[in-house]
Parts: C-alpha cells; sequence; structure tokens
C-alpha cells in the first residue's frame, strides 16, 4: 500500500473577526491555558510534530515580545515554526487578502515575516500560509523569492482563493510545492480536514478513500490554535471544549496508529512530491500493450512466465481461445460476469469468480431493474456511493460553477443521489471488484481477454493499472488475435 | 387560509399523500393543491381517479411564454456546460485511476437539465400558486429533490410524510434527505429513518396516513374482493416473480391444506406483466386463489384476510401488522432465516420453513402474545386510529402559525 504523508498544521492567531473588531474577550492564542499549549501538549502526546503558522503581524496589536514568546515556545518544543501571512494587520488600507497585493508588495510582506521568525528563534520558516485562503499564483511567486519553498494556501473551492491548483493533490508550481488544505465532500460542501468540521468516522472514511486515489498521497489535518479554546459559536468568547480536545486525541490517535500514514512536518514533504512525480513517470513507462494480433498470442503471452498470471474472461467470446488449453498453477482464470462463469463451467473450466471474493458477479452490462434483488449485499448497494460521488466529483462538478450553478439555481445541493446511483450500478461497482481483486492477488502479469468489441472490465484495468506501478497488462481480443489450443 | 402544495410523482408517494390532501380538501384551514410530476402514469392515474383528485402537472402550470423562456435558459447552461466540460480531461473525474467524465458527460448534462426543468417549474408554481408549504413524500432523488431545494431556496416550508420503513438491524447506507420536517409512522422509525440528528430534530410522530383510507372492516373487504366471506384467507405478497412463484408452486404442492384455504396474490407493479403465468403455475394446484394487481389496493388485501405471506420483510410486511393480519415470514431461499427488521417483533410472527408447513398455522397462532402484538403496531404505527391524516394537518398548522 502506498504511503499518505499526513501533516498536521496549526495556524497560530487570535480570531481574527473579533481581534479587528476589537471585541475579543481575553487572549486569543493562549486562551487561558487551553489554547496554544494545550494543542502543542495533545501533539507532543501522539508524538507528533506540528507546522505552525503563525501570524506574526499580531505583533502590530499585540506587541513584538508577545509574538515572540509565542514562536520560542513553539520551536522550544521541538515543533515548527512556519509563516501565516496577515496583511491586514500592516496595511494602512486595510487590505486582507494577499492576493489584493501586487507581487513586489507580497515579496515585502513575506520577507518581512520571514525575518521576524528568523530572528526570534534562529530558523528560517520552510512555508507559508496566506491568511483566509487569500492567494494567487503571485503569493507563489513571491515565495520562491522570499527562499521559501512551500507554500500552503490552497483550499479547494474557497471564495477567497484566486489560483485552483491541485484540489487536495500536492503540486509543484513556480517552483513552489503547494500543500491544499483537505477538504472532503459532504452533501455538496467543501469541510475542511478539521477537527472542528468533521467526525471521526469522516476521517477514517476519507483515509480509506484518499488510499485508493494513485495522484492522492497526502492529507493535512488543520485547526486554528484557539479551536480547543473558544466558543465555536462565538469566537470572542473563551470556553474550553474537551469534547473537541477528545475528537482531536481520537484523529490523532486513528493517524498514528495507521501503518500506511507517515507523520511529517510540512517542511519535510520534498520526498511526497518527489514520489508523486515519479507515479507520474511510471505511467509513462507502464502505458499496456496495444492489442496483440496474430495467432496464439495467449499462448505467446504464457510461455516461460513463472510468476503469478490473472487471465480475465471478460466475455463469452473469451472462453473460446482457452477451450481445451492447459494452464500452469501460476495462472489464474477469473470470470467476472455470470453467464461466463456457467459457461466456462459447461466446457470444463473452474475459474474463479467473484463470489469466491465475496463479492457479486459485475452487473454493469445488465439492465437496472434484473439488479433490484442485489441490493444490500457484498459491497453494492444503490446507497452506497453517494459520498464517493461527492470526492471524486469535486473538481469536474461541484466545484465547477459552469456545472453547478445555473444563474441562481444550485444543481447540486446535498449532492446528487441519482448520479451516485446510476455510476456505482454502470462503473463503480466494476471498478472496486476487479482493483481490489488485482491488489489481492497481486499478479506480475494481468490479461484482459474478450471480444472484437472490447469490454468494460478491459477499460477499468487498463486505467486503472496505468495510473499506479504494478502488473504489466495485456489486452487480447479473441477473434482477432488469439488462435486456437496450443 | 394555508395553502399546501402537494407533490406526487408515484404510486408509492401518492398513496401516502392523497389521504392527507383528502383531508385538507375538508378542513377550513387549508387550501390543499396536488401537482404531479409525471401525468399520464400508469400506476398513479387509477388512484387519482378513484379518490377524484384534480391533478395539476406542469402543462396546467407553465404557458408557452415560459416554456420558451424555460429552452432559452436550458440552450445556454448546455453551452456553458459543454464549454466547461469539454475543456476537462477524462481524467478530471475519476476512481482508482479510471477516468469517467467520457463516460457520464451526456447523462450529467441531461439530468443538470432536468433539475434545471424542475426548479424552473417550481419557480412558476411558487409564483402563481403562492404555496406555503410543500408536502411531499420522497425528497432523496428525482424530481421531487429539486422542487424541495427551490422551495427551500425560496423560503418554502417543506414537510416530508414517510415512505419506507428503516431498521438499524439492516445496516445501510441511507439516501440523504432535504426536507425540512418529517411525519414519521411511529417511534420505532425515528433513529433509523432521520440518520441525521438535525432532521430528528424536526420529525413528528403521526403514523401513516396511507391506512386512513382503508377503515372498512374484514366482510366488506371481502366483498369489494369478490373473496368468500368465511375462508381462512393466506395473502401473499409477490415482487420477485421467479424465485417466489417457484418457491409457491414447489411449496403449495407438497402443502396438506383443509380445504378451508383461500390464497390471494397481490402482485407489485413490477411482476404485474405475469399474472397470466402465475395462474398457469397455479392452476395445477387445485387451490382456489385469486390474482390482484393494480385493480385493489394492497390495504384492502391485508384487511381482508387472516393471514399475510411473505419471503421478505418487505414494507407490505410491516403494514399487515395495523392490519391485524397474522405475519408469516417464511424462510431465505438458502433455508436461513430471517434476521428480523426488529428487536419487538418476536412472538409477534410465524416464522417457518415455507408454504408446505400451511398445516401447522393454526397451532403456532395459539402461541402469538397479544400483548407483544399490541407493543409492536405502537412502535411501527403509533395509533391505529385511522386520523394519521388529522395529525399531519395538525402538524403543519403548527409550522406554518
Amino acid at each position: 500500500m502506498k504511503p499518505v504523508y499526513v501533516s498536521v498544521s496549526v495556524d497560530v492567531e487570535s480570531p481574527q473577526t473579533p481581534l479587528l473588531e476589537k471585541r475579543l474577550q481575553g487572549d486569543g492564542i493562549w486562551c487561558d491555558g487551553n489554547g496554544l499549549e494545550l494543542l502543542l501538549t495533545i501533539l507532543e502526546r501522539h508524538g507528533i510534530t506540528g507546522s505552525m503558522f503563525t501570524n506574526i503581524y499580531e505583533a502590530a496589536v499585540r506587541g513584538r515580545p508577545e509574538i515572540e514568546r509565542v514562536l520560542t515556545t513553539i520551536q522550544s518544543r521541538g515543533h515548527q515554526a512556519e509563516l501565516l501571512t496577515r496583511p491586514v494587520w500592516i496595511d494602512r488600507a486595510g487590505r486582507k487578502y494577499m492576493h489584493q497585493f501586487s507581487l513586489d508588495e507580497q515579496t515585502a510582506i513575506i520577507s518581512q515575516g520571514v525575518q521576524f521568525i528568523a530572528r526570534s528563534v534562529g530558523r528560517k520558516p520552510a512555508a507559508h500560509r496566506a491568511g483566509g485562503h487569500g492567494f494567487n499564483l503571485d503569493t507563489l511567486r513571491a515565495c520562491a523569492q522570499a527562499g521559501l519553498g512551500i507554500d500552503s494556501s490552497e483550499c479547494p473551492g474557497h471564495p477567497n482563493a484566486q489560483a485552483a491548483l491541485g484540489r487536495n493533490r500536492l503540486t509543484r508550481t513556480e517552483g513552489i510545492i503547494e500543500v491544499p488544505a483537505t477538504c472532503l465532500m459532504r452533501g455538496g460542501r467543501a469541510l475542511k480536514i478539521d477537527p472542528g468540521m468533521i467526525s471521526l468516522k469522516d476521517l477514517q472514511e476519507f483515509l480509506a478513500f484518499l488510499k485508493d486515489q494513485p495522484d492522492h498521497n497526502f492529507l493535512n489535518l488543520s485547526m486554528p490554535c484557539y479551536c480547543l479554546g473558544v466558543d465555536p459559536d462565538d469566537p470572542a468568547r473563551l470556553r474550553p471544549n474537551p469534547a473537541l480536545a477528545d475528537r482531536l486525541e481520537s484523529m490523532l490517535a486513528l493517524l498514528v496508529a495507521d501503518r500506511d500514514c507517515l507523520l511529517t512536518p510540512m517542511a519535510e514533504l520534498e520526498p511526497a512530491m518527489h514520489a508523486l512525480e515519479e507515479t507520474a513517470a511510471g505511467r509513462q513507462r507502464n502505458r499496456p500493450v496495444a492489442p496483440e494480433t496474430g495467432n496464439n498470442a495467449l499462448q505467446r503471452a504464457l510461455a516461460g512466465r513463472q510468476g503469478k498470471v490473472l487471465l480475465v474472461l471478460a466475455t463469452e467470446e473469451a472462453l473460446e481461445p482457452v477451450r481445451g488449453q492447459e494452464f500452469g498453477p501460476n495462472v489464474i482464470l477469473f470470470t467476472p460476469r455470470e453467464e461466463v462463469y456457467r459457461q466456462a463451467l459447461s466446457q470444463g473450466l473452474n475459474p474463479a469468480s467473484p463470489p469466491d471474493f465475496d463479492r457479486l458477479f459485475l452487473f454493469h452490462h445488465l439492465p437496472f431493474d434484473d439488479i433490484q434483488h442485489l441490493r444490500e449485499s457484498k459491497g453494492y448497494s444503490p446507497t452506497r456511493y453517494q459520498y464517493l460521488f461527492d470526492e471524486i466529483a469535486q473538481d469536474a462538478i461541484l466545484h465547477n460553477p459552469a456545472v453547478r450553478y445555473c444563474g441562481e439555481y444550485d444543481l447540486y445541493v446535498n449532492g446528487d443521489y441519482n448520479a451516485a446511483n446510476l455510476m456505482g450500478h454502470i462503473i463503480l461497482y466494476t471498478i472496486e471488484v476487479l482493483t481490489d481483486l488485482v491488489a489481492q492477488l497481486k499478479p506480475e502479469l494481468v490479461i484482459c481477454l474478450d471480444g472484437p468489441k472490447g469490454s468494460m472490465e478491459f477499460f477499468v484495468l487498463e486505467t486503472h493499472l496505468a495510473s499506479c506501478p504494478g502488473p504489466e497488462f495485456l489486452h487480447l481480443q479473441a477473434g482477432r488475435d488469439t488462435g486456437g489450443a496450443a | 387560509m394555508k395553502r399546501l402544495l402537494f407533490i406526487s410523482e408515484s404510486y408509492s408517494t401518492g398513496v401516502r399523500l392523497i389521504p392527507v390532501y383528502l383531508e385538507a380538501l375538508r378542513h377550513p384551514d387549508f387550501e390543499p393543491m396536488f401537482f404531479t410530476t409525471s401525468l399520464p402514469n400508469s400506476e398513479l392515474d387509477p388512484l387519482l381517479e378513484q379518490h377524484g383528485v384534480q391533478a395539476l402537472d406542469h402543462k396546467a402550470v407553465l404557458t408557452s411564454k415560459e416554456v420558451a423562456d424555460f429552452t432559452k435558459i436550458r440552450k445556454q447552461y448546455e453551452r456553458s456546460f459543454r464549454q466547461s466540460i469539454g475543456a476537462l480531461p477524462n481524467s478530471a473525474m475519476s476512481y482508482r485511476g479510471v477516468p469517467l467524465l467520457d463516460t457520464f458527460r451526456q447523462y450529467f448534462l441531461n439530468w443538470n437539465c432536468k433539475k434545471l426543468e424542475c426548479m424552473y417549474l417550481f419557480d412558476q408554481m411558487a409564483r402563481k400558486l403562492r404555496p406555503d408549504m410543500v408536502v411531499v413524500a420522497y425528497c432523496c432523488g428525482s424530481a421531487k429533490k429539486f422542487y424541495v431545494n427551490r422551495a427551500s431556496q425560496l423560503g418554502i416550508t417543506s414537510l416530508h410524510l414517510q415512505y419506507a420503513y428503516r431498521s438499524l438491524e439492516i445496516p445501510m447506507v441511507q439516501k440523504r434527505f432535504n426536507s425540512d420536517y418529517y411525519c414519521l409512522w411511529g417511534p420505532s422509525q425515528v433513529e433509523p429513518y432521520l440518520f441525521e440528528e438535525h432532521h430528528r430534530k424536526n420529525a413528528f410522530l403521526t403514523g401513516n396516513p396511507t391506512f386512513d383510507l382503508y377503515s372498512m372492516d374484514k366482510a366488506e373487504a371481502r366483498r369489494m374482493l369478490g373473496v368468500p366471506a368465511e375462508a381462512r384467507i393466506f395473502a401473499i405478497g409477490i415482487h420477485l416473480f421467479d424465485v417466489q412463484m417457484k418457491r409457491v408452486k414447489e411449496e403449495l404442492s407438497r402443502a396438506r391444506l383443509s380445504g378451508d384455504e383461500f390464497f390471494i396474490f397481490k402482485f407489485h407493479p413490477i411482476a404485474l406483466g405475469r399474472m397470466e403465468e402465475a395462474a398457469a403455475m397455479l392452476d395445477p394446484l387445485g387451490i382456489s386463489y385469486k390474482l390482484v394487481g393494480l385493480d385493489h389496493s394492497p390495504y384492502t388485501v391485508c384487511r381482508a384476510s387472516e393471514y399475510y405471506v411473505t419471503y421478505d420483510q418487505e414494507t407490505l410486511f410491516l403494514e399487515s401488522y395495523f392490519f391485524d393480519a397474522v405475519n408469516l415470514l417464511l424462510n431465505k431461499d438458502d433455508g436461513s432465516r430471517h434476521t428480523l427488521l426488529y428487536d419487538f417483533l418476536p412472538g409477534t410472527l410465524l416464522e417457518m420453513e415455507g408454504l408446505h408447513q400451511l398445516d401447522q398455522v393454526p397451532a403456532l397462532t395459539e402461541e402469538l402474545d397479544p400483548d407483544k402484538r399490541r407493543y409492536a403496531v405502537e412502535q411501527l404505527w403509533y395509533k391505529t386510529d385511522y386520523l394519521a391524516s388529522k395529525r399531519v394537518l395538525e402538524v403543519a398548522g403548527r409550522l406554518l402559525d
């Protein structure tokens, strides 16, 4: 299983709106012991180094020594002080977001922050975050000019953002690694992976989803430093929040216990970025072989093979080339469709099939009415794909105004059950059955044998295996390629 | 006067809404209107006709100018959709590396245009009919979700009448609801039906208004069905024709019948087209039977019967508790027993291997616990007083005050 790099990032600042409006009823960073210090203690209890994005510009109201004390506390307890820019505190015009400033201005703002932190703790920050996610591409250029290698401003779909880069994926733009806030979709809304916004169950489900996606290898658990010490309904008021502290503890325990999760401070995410770039390069190397032509292609493919081979007999045409053939013990025959399985049995073959792996025979080719009796069994349900739809539809639909909206009409309030149901029937269940099979069997070679018209099974296997390093893949089409018995 | 707009789509929703609509017609505080998303509808039309409901549809609401205006809106949306989606790679929507966008982009466009149509139509209805409340019996998807969503955007309250049971014993991912308030069948439904807590806070127990129209006694129900007044009647629900009729034939051929049995086979709409085939299977058995399709309500059938027989715990299985039919739950196809849907059901029904054991029914019926049965009915249906529609209107009135 591929590793998932996990960073815990904290915005170290007071609740900004109450502070700006001068109605904050206490210290919004320390929160009478329930703010920054409590958070650091919890992180340390789980052995986690936090990436602490500090708003040094609050020095304008709190005083420089106070912010230095915040930074030295972070550093002395083994966490990493990074830079959070809130230019409103130093701009006479009161501009709030970085994208409202020119490239030169942004460079100056970031450089000022970098120097402040370096002088306070003797270490330059490695990462920058634009407060309120109000960044644009100039922000990344400014980071590069200020000597920073990482920016963590992106939040998918956020209205303040003036750039959209990776949407939950690490990307490299203008030479800077962009580390977005990780968001999951619930009912059409993007929720940050923040203990104040999601439940432990949400985190578990999302982590499982993330592990399946070849282009995603990173999760950002983020929160403000005051989350455990202010009233969630009125952040101007200090109030301990033990329930949220418990939830945070549970989430951190989950992440630490998961062997696939690598808890990594943001400053050290270069290997994660490199791994993604390698995967993309691997896709180029692992292109599926074009359909074989000529006789006896199947025999040629299997000749001399010692390693495990998964031979998927996708359609009825696929049974002709294998009729009468003998296969070595390293070859696993698999028939995903029930009618093909039954015909294979009548031919004396004894293939494996989805029920052997506690799954249903594939039904993507069957009419909707014919699959009613399959509900709520072996991982299939028409309702099951609602949340998955929310996740996979983010880029193309849910964060795409031209698709999601028509004037004042929002076409995706609370997701889309009907689309999710249809997609589950047509392809999503098929993807799960076939990809889980490959993951479980770990063959060296996967051969998909079907007819001249191809098959859904071929499409799924070809594209899935092309997206991630793994077995070789060969597509054979009976009637074009394969010839008879050896 | 409070204006209630009932929105129905199919038989399943119509049968829940019509009783409340009829009650509202008689109520001095309400002015009800009934809209259906799909006329003609071969299942819903007979129901509307039976109860004299004058339903509106889109043709009654939209003028030709409004249709033309909508066409412009739709075409503009289609253009911007195609432009935007066309610029995206196939992999912009993918799962486990499998790109999906090309396969579904046309579906998304068609379905989104349908959603637009619903929301636009609702805007015109809201403007012309000025409803104070929208009453639905399904809001998770299809057209009704978009009427409810649009109602919510326009500040019109939505009230949802429960349409199917849920059980915590059979864990499943729930469909998401979209309405503001919910009227539920009974206490056993609150937690399973409304899995999101904010919906539970807006739930009311009313019972099932569907039954309000079936207060006839057993004798009258039998007269309506044309079945013997004195026979022991077994109602059998058929929806998975191949599996269930095969078992019926095989098991009844082995059963030791006493001769006073009469079987009513009630066919789900899915199986309606095969009633002749069913007759051909049953005739050689020499049993007395009647096949019922859409000509009679399943509740008339339950009212007429001593026993309701089922191979599965479907909705009619639970509904028969309201009508005092003793439930016979037959084992699954693999011979195993069912996990009962609710922890209050044991002792209130007969569980048997199959119809071949019908001779054991009288003795087993003696062993049923009437107190447990009464409790089960309360948990499922709240009250059996045929006043659920009135209670729904009380809720509507309170919410609109």
